[in-house]
């Protein structure tokens, strides 16, 4: 808006009374107005537009709701993102969780999530070039992040590759343009395949990468097809260590890199290719924190016991101290999943008591309020 | 017949000029003077407003001062309008005896001022527009320094950021138009000391231009959720909270600008700014860019919900507590027709004006490909433009204010009435040295920012690849030099009571925006980007040069009894 009469002496605001009301006005008192109807017009007006503006700039939780069953109840929750990329979504609902980019541009790259998992892709084009899915928020540096890959067997000629990457990157990025990041990929080439583990660093783009694991070649076995799935486990605190897991099984283990990416981390869900069109799907996406699962309320000396799905095999095992508190440390591979806690109180197998159906996940603390 | 005492007791305290000039051109025309009843009116609406602009606002001030049908059939015209045109034509002679008393006490005839004494005035001048720029560049700076921008850092999501800017944009456009209407009638009425029309239109015309604003959000809110299949929901809910935050600031910071209240209005944004830049340094080396744009949007609806309690709470407060009856409130306030006919002009000026600044952001999104994305080459090339001529503008304003409401009256304070041309002439001289400084200030800001910004912004710059985009930088500031330019005279037009010419000047050059970039847009010439920013420079051209010779004519055939105009 243009300014009015612009003067020194009433930068405060000149009141409308001061301001040099007209002869009729002043004898006319009813120009006056009343008061009360504008505060209470504008001050009711002024919370609907702060609440409205409150309601709608709630984004959606990462983090689905985990409802327990009756007798315990959750303290905290270590559980960061959890999506299990199973349910068929508009991209527009993808983009509220995820950024999709890369180098092959918009034209070239494409991402879909379905109930057979997220797919990202590249259609063919000349020269190398990737597209990824790498998630809004960054979380770390305590913390797992895990996915499971499934590369896919296209054609890829003699000399095309295709990879299906799962990265965990330094979030530092949109301030230093350092794009160093762990790597676990799956590098697929002419009629064989193999997993990989690395390092690499660089700024903006152009990152090189040092191996630091990779499996022997694999004969592709069916083309046009998805290759064996592989779920991976990362934990890594920027600096020094990194531990990978394929499954249950710790494929590498160190504690003496140099890694140099400074926290937090962000994953990136990623395909590459070198020309030939490719893609990968990602599914049971989900990131907590590498901590043990907590349980609070329980009598001193009591035994708890996770065992994953209805009496399957036992997770973790632990005893409740002087402060009625367990401490359950889960594998890394499992820090995340739904189990069954049972708790011993006594000798007695009818001092037993079993919460079926619990949601859990590393960092977690729950309190347990049934009779144990 | 028996005069009302009020109407009889302020004209005994007019004094006797105006009746001596009154009774000088009843000698010369009976026929124009007309009788008593018509004199009666003349005073009364004089009274009401001493400088109306045409015989529609005449029409206004007789209807608020109760002039009903019959009352207007009392003084021999058929209808309001005929009695409004007789009492604007005897406006002038009533007028010239005013003319002193209005002119500012402390003023001195510029007939004889030299070139230095212009430019110490346009320094001045220069000085108060940074103040009056305060506010704006206040929150610039603060989203300069906390590097939490969508265009000066890479804090962004690029769904997040369309949408934002997308509703930023439509909030712009469409509270531009209520914002200027507001200002320039509640000045009429700040004038009057009508408190209770004060608060009519603050309620009438800025609870409209939030409705209007709101509308254009959701509008745009399911076009981009609904008919793009499947555009982001969350960031388009938070686009639409962010429009609705924007439009409550503009239309919540109105007021402020009607009462000068520029320490107010910089103490809320910058206490806002120091909330977000210590928020954005308390985050660490990672800012979730979700984060930030939700308290970003947050921040800024309480900022707009402060200045809404602000202007009801104290600007547009009323010294009395008193209810008025329905006849009472029948008889003063006119009728919304009557307010929107008076309003027209100005909200037509704002729609153009703000569809100037505002349009080419969108059409670098692909506006005339049906689309919509955030450019951030262009938003970066534009603003840095706007940062540097930002003091500017406000250079522009202040020195057609201080032309309109100390010059003018000064020279005709001292320049009979019959020498007309030669208080033109005079006028004329302190405009176009005016206008050159003006020129000076434009260019000298827009080669700043062309050859210096980029040089200091470096760091900032970097990863946007400033140094590949240095025409749209170029471009830019060229668009913003001619639209400080046309601010000037725009001012000046509707100082000098000619918003007629600002509204075509603005609107000539928002259709050469529109052409000139749809052109380039369609056919593919040029980048989004591009034409956008050659759009822009062109309408902003095309604007400037209308209006600029609109003010320079103005001084050929103003009406000097408007001088002092809303």
């Amino acid at each position: 808006m243009l300014p009015g009469t612009l003067s020194w002496r009433t930068l405060w605001g000149a009141p409308a009374a001061a301001a040099h009301p007209g002869r009729a006005a002043r004898a006319h008192a009813a120009t006056q107005t009343p008061k009360s109807d504008l505060r209470f017009y504008v001050s009711a007006a002024a919370v609907v537009m702060l609440v409205s503006v409150i309601y709608l700039t709630t984004w959606p939780s990462p983090v689905p709701a985990r409802p327990l069953p009756p007798g315990l109840s959750r303290l905290h929750s270590g559980l960061l993102v959890a999506d299990p990329l199973d349910r068929a979504v508009t991209p527009g609902q993808l983009q509220d969780q995820y950024v999709l980019d890369g180098s092959a541009g918009t034209k070239l790259g494409w991402a879909s999530e379905t109930t057979a998992g997220l797919a990202v892709g590249i259609k063919a084009h000349n020269g190398w070039a990737g597209w990824f899915a790498s998630t809004i928020h960054a979380d770390g540096p305590a913390v797992a992040w895990h996915a499971v890959i499934s590369p896919t067997a296209l054609p890829l000629g003699t000399k095309g590759r295709g990879l299906a990457v799962f990265a965990v990157q330094t979030a530092a990025t949109q301030k230093s343009g350092v794009i160093n990041y762990i790597v676990v990929a799956a590098v697929c080439r002419g009629g064989s395949y193999r997993w990989l583990v690395g390092y690499a660093h660089g700024l903006v783009a152009g990152a090189s990468t040092h191996v630091l694991w990779a499996s022997k070649w694999q004969p592709v076995p069916r083309r046009g097809t998805l290759l064996a799935s592989q779920a991976v486990t990362v934990v890594t605190d920027g600096s020094h260590s990194l531990s990978v897991w394929f499954g249950t099984d710790e494929i590498f283990n160190s504690k003496h890199l140099v890694l140099k990416m400074p926290a937090p981390f962000q994953a990136y869900l990623e395909v590459q290719s070198s020309a030939p069109a490719y893609y990968a799907r990602f599914t049971d996406f989900w990131v907590t924190d590498d901590a043990p699962l907590v349980v609070r309320g329980l009598h001193e000396g009591s035994r708890l016991e996770l065992t994953s799905g209805a009496g399957g095999a036992a997770i973790a095992e632990a005893v409740a101290g002087r402060e009625g508190t367990a401490t359950l440390r889960l594998p890394v591979p499992e820090l995340v999943g739904t189990g069954t806690i049972s708790v011993v109180a006594g000798r007695s197998a009818n001092d037993i008591s079993n919460a079926p159906n619990v949601p859990y996940a590393g960092g977690d603390v729950l309190r347990w309020a049934q009779s144990s | 017949m028996s005069l009302p005492s009020t109407v009889a007791r302020d004209i005994r305290a007019l004094g006797t000029r105006p009746f001596n000039a009154a009774e000088q051109a009843r000698t010369h025309s009976a026929a124009d003077a007309g009788d008593l009843p018509v004199h009666l009116a003349v005073t009364t609406v004089l009274m009401k407003c001493p400088h109306p602009l045409s015989s529609i606002e005449v029409a206004v001030v007789l209807e608020t001062c109760g002039y009903s049908p019959g009352r207007v059939r009392a003084t021999g015209a058929a209808d309001l309008m005929e009695l409004a045109k007789a009492v604007y034509a005897l406006v002038p002679v009533y007028a010239q005896g005013q003319a002193s008393a209005a002119a500012d006490g402390g003023a001195e005839p510029i007939a004889h001022e030299g070139h230095l004494r212009l430019a110490l005035e346009a320094a001045r001048s220069f000085c108060k527009g940074l103040l009056f720029s305060a506010p704006l560049l206040v929150s610039l700076s603060t989203m300069l320094v906390a590097g939490v921008s969508f265009w000066s850092s890479k804090v962004e999501l690029r769904s997040i950021a369309s949408s934002v800017t997308m509703a930023a944009c439509l909030s712009l456009i469409f509270t531009g138009p209520f914002i200027q209407a507001f200002g320039r009638r509640a000045s009429f009425y700040l004038g009057l000391g009508d408190n209770g029309m004060l608060a009519y239109l603050t309620k009438r015309v800025l609870g409209t231009g939030m409705l209007v604003a709101f509308s254009a959000c959701v509008a745009a809110y399911f076009i981009r959720t609904g008919l793009s299949a499947g555009g982001p929901p969350a960031a388009n809910r938070l686009g639409l909270a962010a429009g609705l935050a924007i439009a409550a600031l503009q239309l919540g910071l109105a007021p402020f600008y009607l009462r000068n209240a520029i320490i107010p209005m910089t103490l809320i944004v910058g206490g806002a700014g120091a909330v977000l830049v210590w928020h954005a340094t308390h985050l660490g080396a990672y800012i979730d860019p979700v984060n930030l744009a939700v308290w970003q949007v947050r921040l800024v609806a309480a900022m707009a919900a402060l200045t809404w309690v602000v202007d009801g709470w104290w600007l547009l407060r009323s010294p009395e507590a008193r209810h008025r009856s329905g006849a009472e409130r029948r008889l003063w306030k006119p009728s919304g027709t009557a307010v929107a006919r008076a309003v027209a002009p100005y909200g037509a000026f704002g729609l153009a004006y703000f569809c100037l600044v505002s349009l080419p952001q969108l059409i670098s999104g692909g506006a005339w490909l049906g689309r919509y994305g955030f450019n951030p080459e262009f938003s970066l090339a534009s603003g840095m433009a706007l940062v540097g001529l930002l003091p500017v503008a406000g250079f522009g304003a202040v020195a057609a204010d201080r032309i309109t409401r100390h010059a003018l009256p000064s020279t005709l304070d001292h320049e009979p009435i019959g020498s007309v041309g030669r208080a033109r002439a005079v006028l004329r001289r302190h405009w176009r040295a005016q206008l050159l400084w003006a020129a000076v200030a434009a260019g000298g800001a827009a080669v700043t920012v062309d050859a210096v910004l980029p040089a200091v912004a470096h760091s900032w710059l970097v990863s946007h690849g400033m140094a590949a985009h240095a025409e749209l930088l170029y471009a830019c500031s060229a668009g913003f030099f001619f639209f400080s330019l046309a601010t000037f005279a725009c001012q000046l037009l509707f100082g000098l009571s000619s918003p007629g010419r600002a509204v075509g000047s603005a609107l000539a050059g928002t259709a050469v925006l529109l052409v000139c970039s749809g052109a380039l847009s369609l056919s593919g010439a040029t980048s989004l980007a591009v034409a956008a920013a050659a759009g822009f420079a062109a309408g902003s051209a095309v604007f400037a040069i209308l209006a600029v010779a609109a003010g320079d004519r103005a001084f050929s055939d103003v009406d000097f009894t408007c001088y002092q105009a809303l």
